[in-house]
């Protein structure tokens, strides 16, 4: 009896001891990755999220959208060996189950710049080695990126859902509704304004001072926003401190650099903002898929450039046309394909004897360009336009030159009393910008701008009627404003009840 | 030899002698009592209380002995084999002569004596006294059948578990429900446990069972089928619930043969299969396939104007330069096809003494399939040592070994051999028209279709290209029994084991460059991948069972146990293509890479079981069971769940009221039941928002994000059970009869990568409870024992049935939302997946099929059977210019109208518009019943052994029929196309043919077929040859088998083999049966051969 005593207490010792343990054997943590509770303890660890950032943009999802959302409905597209979602997106046959309309790379992004903002600031406690300024930097990366990113859903979407906080565990409410355009537009004002101050001139490298966000790049962007916002003087103003900024000088380039500086080798004098692609694991995939390259095995893009647009260039005269689009020698005479060259193309020194172009080779990799300094000269001019006033637009033309004599070397540049109203100069500062930045994503939102202004697609729609041969149902279709913005995704609004169908496309398809 | 032994037993002697000066010698002769003569080798040890052994010696060829006591206190044991040992207590003399009488009558008595016990996971407690819902099988009834793994000799046998095969293919291994499916993403197959230890299939933790193909774990392939002595199927939850969360979906608990005390026997035996694939589907031949081909272009536009010229591979045309390659009537079916062998070798070496026992076996299996390249190749080896060190303390070791070597086609051969063109050749020909030695693969500048044109040469694809995979699976286990104290006064005893699973598999595929004719840089040219996992599982267990001395009255046994499981896993996985030559098939060689992944993750969990086993009179019996699971994959607040169980049995036969039926019925007992059982999430850090470091960071930095949503209030999702069950013997155990009914309800759901809205910055959540699913059931097994009996004659017969009912009853909304708007695809050849509230899991839902529209043009009259939009009451629906309104297929932006020959849809809210909104509910892949049937006759030394096995009320989607009838694409069609609609007015309920137009294969009732099916599984001779010859023969035993399996099945499928298993998620319909002409079961007969030496 007493050894039963004696064991039976040996045995509940033992199962105590036990206990206590159990409860260390079972808190295991993974071995190749940090969880949150280890994590935000240093500068590294800042950086390395602020690198995520940047490290989601030039994902292939987020990157088409940035093309797609950008450009592909505009006149500067044809159809190439486009995929179904390509082509019934350019048809004006928008369902809201297109794949296109996913936002879920943008959301990635915006999620990533969040956790920055809500976690960078509490390392400075933990780190000491930290510093305010270099919080402020990472601050003024994460709040750019995110603006950036909301402003292409703005400007695609309409109204979207705006999320500033990080997204933790799944005790929280997802399913959250949109927000207004002018809270998106508010939200995106506030975080440039401040980034501007937070964030650097220059960076070490080259390459990070144009892959990186600086002073200029939250400039330009926010000139962006304001020409949006049609606040005319404050884009002005804000494009002015670009133009001004003789430290960290952004200039133009020659004629003969632009296209081997500013689209082969990338990150150009004349570059503000781009993506910068340079390693095999983050290879460019987007644009040799959808302009085509060769080298790539890709013998055909999926898209092409429209007839209209090569009409938009002088064919003897100006030098961009040739390497937008890829030209051809036959018979002592160069003749235009439609074939894009832009990002993927090289040119070749001009021997008569060869074609005029070559495409990258398949380990290159393209970056691809968020803002350059031409952008800022046209955007000025277009809020000068606006403005109106005889000073205004003759400031206006002398910006469009700065592009415009660069690429025509050879005539003389546009002289105000061709182009003296302010209506001739917004439609001259739109064609120039069509021509200097084909293929760069941004011509459907200038479109798209107009129409906004001008409160009527009336406009607008013309410019894109070449590329349809049913004019009437075209302009029909893209009569309401609503319908130049996308549906938001048919899964997504499933999936999270409180989204609101843009009403355009809730009239044509009915509520789910 | 003999020499040899006579050796060691005198060198034996000799260092006794040596050594016998100090203590008191004990000396003595050994004989026999029967004949007299003396005894060689015989064991004579001195044993101390605990009979552990102090001093032993033999005795030598004159039966003489000595051996040195330590103690005269001791006791003296005798013992010999085939001889009754003999106990002297106290060795008080010097000399002791035994007489040692022969045991072989004894032995059979005492079985008599004890009560069938039953091992349950826990106790070892009487069979009758079990008060829980379990079935057992012994090793006897699928002795001399040759099935690579124990689930296919289970199937049909036991009530409740219904089990289906993945594939006719060698080791793809069967899905196996116990009691319906009580989980949707999570792992659904029960759990297996061997000698007491999860045997756990998944190769990592990392395994996502939610995309994973059934086949993926054919994990029983390991255990050989030939080591198994019985199989115990645990099936409600006051049974399951000590195995917590891995029991619930069941479990099969597996014991293994162990050595036997007697003489060394040596038993061999040899199994030859020979398998038979049956006939499928009747496809067109080339002649009828081009006309077909051409009938599908010419009704696009009801003229020749879309050139048919166009593919020239249609057009039998001399001029054209692949012409012989083109006009010809290949049968891919039976060009794929092959007789599959099948050789089983077993041999077994089993003995021992009394402290020693020993069993150690090794099996060679090899298996070619019924399709051509496939192979499995199996060795197998288990021992199993048990020493006694004495009454009181026990060793036990086990070792068991696999190797697999599964070679398996590349691809579906048969999916494509359906599907190929049967007017192009297997091998290429030349200008007239004699087959070459190399393989044909259609150009591929040939202006067919890319989905017929990339379709590879199937013969090619089986020859030359493989899918192997290599497996080693290595289980070492050590165990200790331990009585504390005599366990004849007080019964308090301690079992501890430690298990090892070390299981390895290597994966490699490769597609050679001639199966194939893309350009060099492509990447399906001389493509290989590699995976190699490798898996290492610690278990352990620590119990204590104390019983209440023995008592007429009360019978009291509690158990308490600690299990322990870690595991850690990794793998390394390599694509690369373009490799240099065919002969080299690894991944790791020289070529272009594609890509590259490895991982690695870890596991732990704890189990405290408790248990007690209560029984009064023998008759009132109560089980209580709880078990306390801690996971490493739930957060602080849910890491711990409890699992209890609660079982009563009453005896109702045993009490005194009804001894007057005692002749008839002579046993009758209830037993309700009500248990808790888990399943735990497949995936680890959960709880964790993880941050993970990209490959590729930007412009050199490091990039490292969040990779997950931490989930705060993940729980386990469990399974209470309630069973009602009655037992009752009639006839003094010639009729057995088990009825059981349960209510099965799965609470907490786990549904994993359940999408959220993407504004949060992810896709999906990993894991989520979303609801509640109830399975009803019952269970009938009827077992009549000897029910005929003349002379030499027996039969038996057995019969077991069951059925359940399964239901969603609460599913979260975010998953309706996702799987049931109606904005999911609709279209030819897709089938809804729904999670509806209400309806069963693995429901149907589609179109109802109503034939064929015979005219194009509605003619009030004579044209009725025309594509015109009626209303409710049939009457035709006009439009305000009185014109009948054409019927349309609406589907967002598509707008089709019907056309005569194309199928009839049923219009359900008559609105003239075929659409989601008539998509009805179509049945569902749960049967209504299965169960099996088997009828065994005995003559002599003869066996006749049947088995039946059959399913009721199953729906499949018959998706290799809808492919090969579709007439819409360029593959070939069934022999039935050949009744199509033709022209106007024709009558069929075949529509036209036309290419990639119309909406003719909707998924609708037209391909969900019935999947009832009665089969004789197996019929078995046996003959044991008499003993008297086998004495002749120098053998202890020889028996002789032959059976024939599959030889029929009864079945409405109009598929070849109506077993198909369930979808899963991520590979087909969730839960529904989607037939995709994989290799059926084959139709075989074998011959096999025991022999004991």
């Amino acid at each position: 009896m007493k050894n039963i005593l004696k064991n039976t207490a040996l045995l509940i010792f033992f199962s105590f001891a036990l206990t206590s343990c159990v409860d260390k054997w079972l808190d295991m943590r993974p071995d190749d990755q940090v969880v949150l509770e280890e994590y935000w303890t240093s500068a590294a660890d800042v950086e390395a999220v602020v690198a995520s950032c940047y490290r989601y943009m030039i994902t292939d999802d987020y990157m088409y959208r940035l093309f797609y959302w950008g450009e592909l409905r505009s006149d500067n597209i044809a159809m190439d060996n486009a995929n179904t979602d390509e082509s019934n997106l350019w048809n004006v046959n928008i369902q809201p189950d297109n794949g296109i309309t996913r936002w879920n790379s943008f959301y990635q992004v915006i999620n990533y710049c969040n956790t920055v903002i809500y976690y960078a600031p509490g390392v400075m406690a933990v780190d000491q080695n930290f510093k305010e300024y270099e919080l402020r930097t990472y601050l003024s990366e994460a709040l750019t990126i995110r603006a950036l990113s909301y402003f292409h859903l703005l400007r695609t979407f309409g109204k979207v859902p705006l999320v500033v906080k990080p997204s933790k565990d799944d005790s929280e409410d997802f399913n959250v509704p949109q927000n207004t355009e002018k809270e998106i537009i508010d939200q995106i004002i506030a975080d440039l304004t401040t980034a501007e101050g937070y964030a650097r001139d220059s960076w070490a490298t080259t390459a990070s001072t144009k892959g990186r966000v600086t002073k200029n790049a939250v400039r330009a962007l926010l000139s962006d926003v304001y020409l949006w916002n049609q606040e005319y003087d404050k884009c002005i103003e804000s494009c002015d401190k670009v133009l001004n900024d003789k430290i960290n000088e952004i200039i133009l380039l020659e004629t003969d650099y632009l296209y081997s500086k500013a689209f082969y080798e990338g990150n150009s004098p004349e570059s503000i903002f781009e993506l910068n692609f340079n390693s095999n694991l983050t290879k460019n995939n987007v644009t040799p898929n959808l302009f085509g390259n060769i080298n790539k095995n890709i013998s055909r893009g999926h898209l092409k450039g429209s007839a209209s647009l090569i009409n938009a260039y002088s064919l003897s005269y100006d030098t961009r046309l040739k390497s937008t689009l890829v030209a051809k020698y036959s018979n002592n005479k160069i003749e235009m394909t439609s074939a894009i060259f832009k990002y993927e193309g090289q040119k070749v020194p001009a021997d008569f004897s060869k074609e005029l172009y070559v495409f990258r080779s398949a380990s290159s990799t393209a970056n691809w360009i968020l803002y350059r300094l031409p952008d800022i000269y046209l955007m000025k001019a277009e809020a000068l336009a606006e403005i109106g006033e005889t000073s205004n637009l003759r400031q206006a033309i002398t910006l469009v030159n700065k592009t415009y004599t660069r690429a025509n070397p050879e005539i003389d540049s546009l002289k105000f009393e061709d182009f003296n109203t302010a209506a001739s100069v917004k439609k001259l500062v739109l064609e120039e910008r069509r021509r200097e930045f084909a293929f760069e994503g941004k011509r459907w939102y200038d479109l798209l701008r107009l129409a906004r202004r001008e409160g009527s697609t009336a406009n607008a729609v013309q410019y894109i009627l070449p590329n349809y041969s049913d004019a009437t149902l075209i302009t029909e279709k893209m009569a309401q404003l609503g319908a130049w913005y996308l549906p938001v995704n048919e899964a997504q609004i499933s999936i999270n009840r409180n989204l609101k169908q843009n009403d355009y496309y809730n009239s044509i398809y009915g509520t789910k | 030899m003999k020499k040899i032994i006579l050796i060691y037993i005198l060198l034996l002697a000799v260092l006794q002698l040596y050594s016998q000066n100090e203590a008191t010698v004990l000396t003595g002769r050994i004989t026999s009592a029967t004949n007299g003569e003396t005894l060689m080798g015989v064991s004579i040890a001195e044993m101390d209380q605990n009979n552990r052994v102090v001093n032993i010696t033999i005795s030598d060829f004159d039966g003489n002995y000595i051996l040195k006591i330590k103690n005269p206190k001791n006791k003296l044991k005798i013992s010999y084999i085939g001889f009754e040992a003999q106990v002297f207590a106290g060795i008080t003399k010097k000399r002791i002569d035994v007489k040692m009488n022969e045991n072989s009558q004894m032995l059979s008595e005492a079985v008599v004596v004890a009560k069938r016990t039953t091992n349950d996971g826990s106790f070892n407690i009487a069979t009758r006294e079990i008060s829980m819902a379990m079935q057992k099988i012994d090793a006897k009834d699928f002795e001399g059948l040759s099935v690579a793994s124990v689930d296919d000799a289970l199937q049909g046998r036991v009530s409740g578990l219904d089990i289906v095969g993945n594939s006719g293919a060698p080791g793809s291994g069967m899905t196996m429900r116990i009691r319906g499916t009580s989980s949707i993403t999570g792992n659904a197959s029960p759990l297996i446990v061997v000698n007491g230890i999860p045997f756990d299939g998944d190769v990592n933790s990392g395994f996502d069972f939610s995309s994973a193909n059934e086949e993926q774990y054919a994990n029983l392939l390991n255990v050989n089928v030939d080591d198994i002595q019985e199989i115990v199927v645990l099936k409600d939850a006051a049974s399951t619930s000590i195995w917590g969360s891995k029991g619930a979906n069941g479990v099969l608990m597996i014991t293994t043969k162990k050595g036997l005390k007697g003489k060394t026997k040596v038993q061999y035996s040899y199994r030859f299969t020979q398998a038979y694939q049956p006939n499928g589907m009747k496809m067109l031949s080339g002649d009828d396939y081009t006309m077909l081909m051409k009938q599908e272009y010419f009704n696009r536009t009801i003229s020749d104007t879309e050139n048919r010229e166009l593919v020239e591979e249609f057009n039998y045309n001399p001029s054209f330069s692949e012409y012989e390659n083109f006009n010809n009537n290949t049968d891919w079916i039976s060009a794929v096809n092959q007789i599959g062998n099948t050789h089983d070798h077993y041999i077994t070496i089993s003995g021992g003494g009394d402290r020693a026992r020993f069993r150690i076996s090794g099996g060679y299996y090899d298996q070619t399939g019924t399709n051509i390249g496939q192979e499995l190749t199996r060795l197998s080896t288990r021992s199993q040592l048990d020493y006694q060190v004495s009454d009181r303390l026990r060793f036990t070791s086990e070792f068991s070994y696999t190797f697999t070597d599964n070679l398996r086609n590349y691809d579906n051969l048969l999916d494509i051999a359906y599907k190929k063109m049967p007017n192009v050749g297997i091998f290429g020909q030349d200008a007239n028209g004699n087959n070459t030695e190399a393989f044909y693969n259609i150009r591929s500048d040939s202006r067919l279709n890319a989905s017929q044109k990339n379709l590879m040469n199937p013969v090619a694809l089986g020859t030359l290209a493989f899918d192997r995979e290599l497996g080693y699976r290595i289980l070492p286990t050590f165990r200790i029994m331990y009585d504390i104290f005599n366990p004849e006064k007080t019964f308090l005893r301690y079992n501890a084991y430690i298990s090892f699973d070390v299981n390895n598999i290597i994966r490699n595929n490769f597609l050679p460059n001639n199966v194939n004719t893309y350009a060099w840089s492509n990447s399906n040219v001389n493509r290989a991948e590699g995976t190699n996992t490798e898996k290492l599982t610690v278990m352990t267990e620590n119990n204590i069972t104390w019983q209440l001395p023995r008592n007429d009255k009360h019978q009291l046994m509690l158990y308490g146990a600690v299990q322990t499981s870690s595991g850690s896993a990794n793998y390394q996985s390599f694509t690369t293509y373009g490799l240099p030559d065919m002969q080299i098939t690894d991944p790791t060689a020289l070529g272009y890479l594609e890509a590259e992944s490895s991982g690695t993750s870890k596991s732990r969990s704890i189990g405290l079981i408790s248990r007690a086993h209560y029984s009064f009179l023998d008759r009132y019996i109560v089980d209580l069971s709880y078990r306390l699971d801690g996971s490493t994959r739930f957060g602080k607040n849910n890491r711990y769940g409890s699992f209890p169980g609660v079982g009563a049995k009453w005896i109702v036969s045993d009490e005194t009221f009804m001894k007057p039926t005692s002749n008839v019925i002579s046993m009758l007992a209830f037993r309700p039941s009500w248990g808790v059982s888990g399943n735990q999430p497949g995936a680890e850090y959960l709880h964790f928002s993880k941050y993970v470091a990209d490959k590729a960071g930007y412009l050199g930095l490091t990039s490292i994000h969040p990779d997950n949503l931490q989930l705060t209030d993940l729980r386990w999702e469990t399974v209470t059970s309630t069973n009602l069950g009655t037992d009752i013997e009639l006839f003094k155990g010639k009729i057995n009869l088990v009825l059981d009914w349960y209510h099965k309800r799965t609470d907490d759901l786990l549904f994993s990568n359940l999408a959220i809205s993407p504004t949060s910055g992810y896709s999906n959540i990993l894991y989520k409870n979303v609801g509640v699913m109830d399975n009803d059931g019952w269970e009938v097994n009827v077992d009549f024992k000897e029910i005929v009996k003349q002379g030499k004659f027996t039969m038996d017969f057995n019969f077991n049935i069951s059925n359940y009912y399964n239901r969603i009853v609460e599913m979260d909304d975010a998953v309706q939302n996702q799987y049931n708007d109606n904005a999911n695809t609709i279209g030819n050849g897709v089938y809804l997946t729904r999670m509806q509230e209400g309806n069963s899991f693995g429901s149907i839902y589609g179109f109802r099929y109503l034939g064929v529209y015979q005219y194009s043009d509605f003619i009030e009259g004579s044209q009725d059977n025309a594509p015109v939009a009626r209303d409710a009451g049939n009457n035709v629906m006009l439009d305000y210019e009185g014109n009948p309104k054409p019927m349309y297929f609406k589907y967002k932006s598509t707008k089709y109208a019907f056309k005569g020959g194309d199928a009839i849809y049923e219009d359900v809210n008559h609105d003239g518009s075929i659409d989601e909104f008539d998509v009805v509910y179509l049945g569902n892949s749960n049967p209504k019943f299965s169960g099996g049937f088997g009828i065994n006759l005995r003559y002599a030394a003869f066996t006749l052994r049947s088995l039946f096995t059959f399913r009721y009320g199953s729906k499949i989607i018959n998706m290799a029929r809808m492919n090969a009838e579709n007439m819409y694409t360029y593959n070939n069609q069934t022999v039935s196309t050949n009744w199509r609609w033709r022209k106007e007015g024709d009558e069929t309920d075949v529509p036209r043919a036309v290419y990639q137009e119309g909406y003719n294969w909707l998924g609708s009732d037209r391909y969900v077929e019935d999947g009832s099916f009665m089969r004789l599984k197996y019929l078995q001779l046996n003959y044991t040859v008499p003993s008297k010859l086998i004495k002749q023969l120098g053998l202890s035993q020889l028996k002789l088998y032959s059976n024939f399996n599959n030889i029929f099945c009864l079945t409405p499928y109009s598929g070849v083999d109506p077993e198909i298993s369930y979808g899963r998620f991520g590979a087909g319909i969730p839960g529904v049966s989607v037939d995709n002409s994989r290799t059926p079961r084959s139709i075989d007969w074998n011959f096999g051969v025991t022999v004991g030496f």
